[in-house]
């Protein structure tokens, strides 16, 4: 190949390019903004999401611009924006489709599909996970960026045809997902075979969704009159509308009162507060400071989701008495702001390591008494330990008040001089 | 190597096969689509996926972006070489 055939090829290229860009690359980007927000803000956390949330105003406030500008300027009919009013349409349908598919894997093998719907509304609004207030912005956010993916959909593909929206959606947005989510969301959680496959059959069923709309709307709208026009758009806003009153319906009446319970058995499980290490003396001068731990545990339990959650506690008041032959010897106190807590992590590569290490966590008391009481005590002396433990106990959704007490009989351990 | 890579990858892969098969009834593709899905794929790839491959290595789950992003092209390279001619050409 000579240097002015490739330079013709080179430019060639270079004008296919730019003029894909025009007609669809840059109406692409406009309206993939809410997934790249989500994937940008929550999943590889480059930008706080509500940040990220800024670029999807700033790229629907200029779409009226470039489509116009685009429509006023393109002699393409085939241009996606001389269609983008029907695709915004055929558009609503996908997303609720992905959503609808996996109401059945819910009642079969107990998957729930509008978990994540409480990350996305609290990351927008900072309510708390696990209630209304974060499931409905969640809810509206997953419905955009659904609608989203098929608009791609539709932009990116000349031809809508079956294979190209399994091919797009079907398989490269759910491989997208079931590598993303594991990787950067999905705390605490095991994702076995089966939630992938979930995962791929949903997008499998918003691709023909979406293969099917722009059929439909050519072959069987036209012929639709009526009763029977009206009844297609009615089956239609129903299936849009299913997937969040299912998730409200099911946060309602099982997701709830199933967390309450799982909160409640965590919260009355037997020796939740014990003492791991008797008092040891720790040293004598003007006083005589002792020490002993209490270790609180198992923490850790599954919630409804199956996410594996540490029981917490904030605060943690300790208070005590140490006595030797009926007398007193010294007085004990701790306060714990807040207990290390695996909760609070969120990366999937490093929440097993706290979470292992969160099982059990010790508390040190700090004890300390008038010197002459520890005159004649040594290793092995018999010494009580009275103990009361005051903490505000944090599951999933509930939090309970309670005081825990001890009255250990133990010898003084060896300490520090 | 996690015990379920194997399991992972051969379900997804039957899962993307299966779900391939009623696209034949259907499977008319312009040459600018296949090149969409060529160059999207490993685009994506090396924005979204080949960083955490660098920290935490191929595991199940960038397995899985593989395994899809090469039926994807695969497909796509091969549907439009033997796909049936339409009146334009493509």
């Amino acid at each position: 190949m000579d240097a002015t055939c490739m330079r013709r090829t080179a430019g060639q290229l270079i004008s296919s390019l730019w003029g894909w860009v025009l007609e669809r690359g840059i109406l692409y980007a406009l309206l993939e903004t809410p997934v790249l927000a989500i994937m940008g803000g929550i999943f590889y956390r480059v930008v706080p999401y509500r940040y990220a949330l800024i670029t999807i105003l700033l790229a629907f406030m200029a779409l009226p611009f470039w489509v116009s500008y685009r429509r006023q300027v393109s002699m393409n009919r085939d241009e996606p924006v001389h269609h983008l009013h029907k695709y915004a349409l055929y558009s609503l349908l996908p997303g609720a489709v992905f959503t609808v598919a996996r109401i059945p894997t819910h009642f079969l093998w107990g998957l729930i599909y509008w978990h994540p719907w409480y990350d996305f509304g609290a990351e927008l609004t900072g309510a708390p996970l696990g209630q209304y207030s974060s499931l409905f912005p969640g809810a509206l956010l997953n419905a955009l960026q659904g609608w989203s993916i098929a608009m791609g959909f539709y932009v990116l593909f000349r031809r809508h045809s079956l294979i190209n929206a399994v091919l797009y959606i079907g398989i490269y947005d759910s491989s997208l997902y079931s590598y993303v989510f594991p990787t950067y969301s999905r705390v605490g959680l095991q994702s076995p075979p089966l939630w992938h496959a979930v995962d791929v059959w949903a997008h499998v069923a918003m691709a023909f969704t979406a293969w099917v709309m722009p059929v439909f709307h050519s072959r069987a709208w036209p012929c639709l009159a009526g009763v029977s026009r009206a009844a297609a758009v009615a089956l239609m806003a129903a299936i849009v509308l299913t997937p969040t009153g299912f998730a409200f319906w099911r946060a309602t009446t099982w997701q709830f009162p199933t967390d309450e319970s799982i909160d409640q058995a965590t919260f009355n499980r037997p020796g939740l507060m014990a003492m791991k290490d008797g008092p040891s003396l720790q040293a004598v001068d003007l006083d005589a400071r002792y020490k002993f731990t209490l270790r609180f545990g198992p923490r850790g339990f599954n919630n409804y989701f199956r996410q594996a959650r540490d029981l917490d506690a904030a605060p943690v008041r300790v208070t005590g008495t140490l006595s030797h032959d009926g007398r007193i010897i010294a007085w004990c106190s701790t306060y714990v702001e807040r207990l290390e807590s695996a909760n609070l992590v969120i990366a999937p590569q490093q929440f097993w390591p706290v979470f292992r290490r969160t099982q059990f966590t010790d508390i040190p008391v700090q004890c300390m008494g008038p010197a002459s009481g520890a005159a004649d005590l040594g290793a092995g002396s018999e010494v009580t330990v009275q103990w009361s433990a005051q903490m505000t106990l944090i599951g999933d959704r509930e939090r309970q008040t309670r005081e825990f007490f001890g009255r250990d009989p133990t010898q003084l351990s060896p300490g520090r001089p | 190597m996690d015990p379920g890579f194997w399991p992972q990858i051969g379900l997804l892969t039957l899962v993307f096969v299966l779900a391939l098969i009623p696209t034949l009834a259907n499977r008319h593709m312009e040459r600018a689509d296949r090149t969409t899905l060529i160059v999207i794929t490993p685009v994506t790839f090396v924005i979204a996926v080949l960083p955490g491959v660098l920290v935490w290595g191929i595991n199940k789950d960038s397995a899985s972006y593989i395994v899809g992003g090469f039926l994807i092209v695969t497909v796509a390279i091969l549907n439009l070489r033997f796909q049936p001619r339409t009146p334009t050409g493509d």
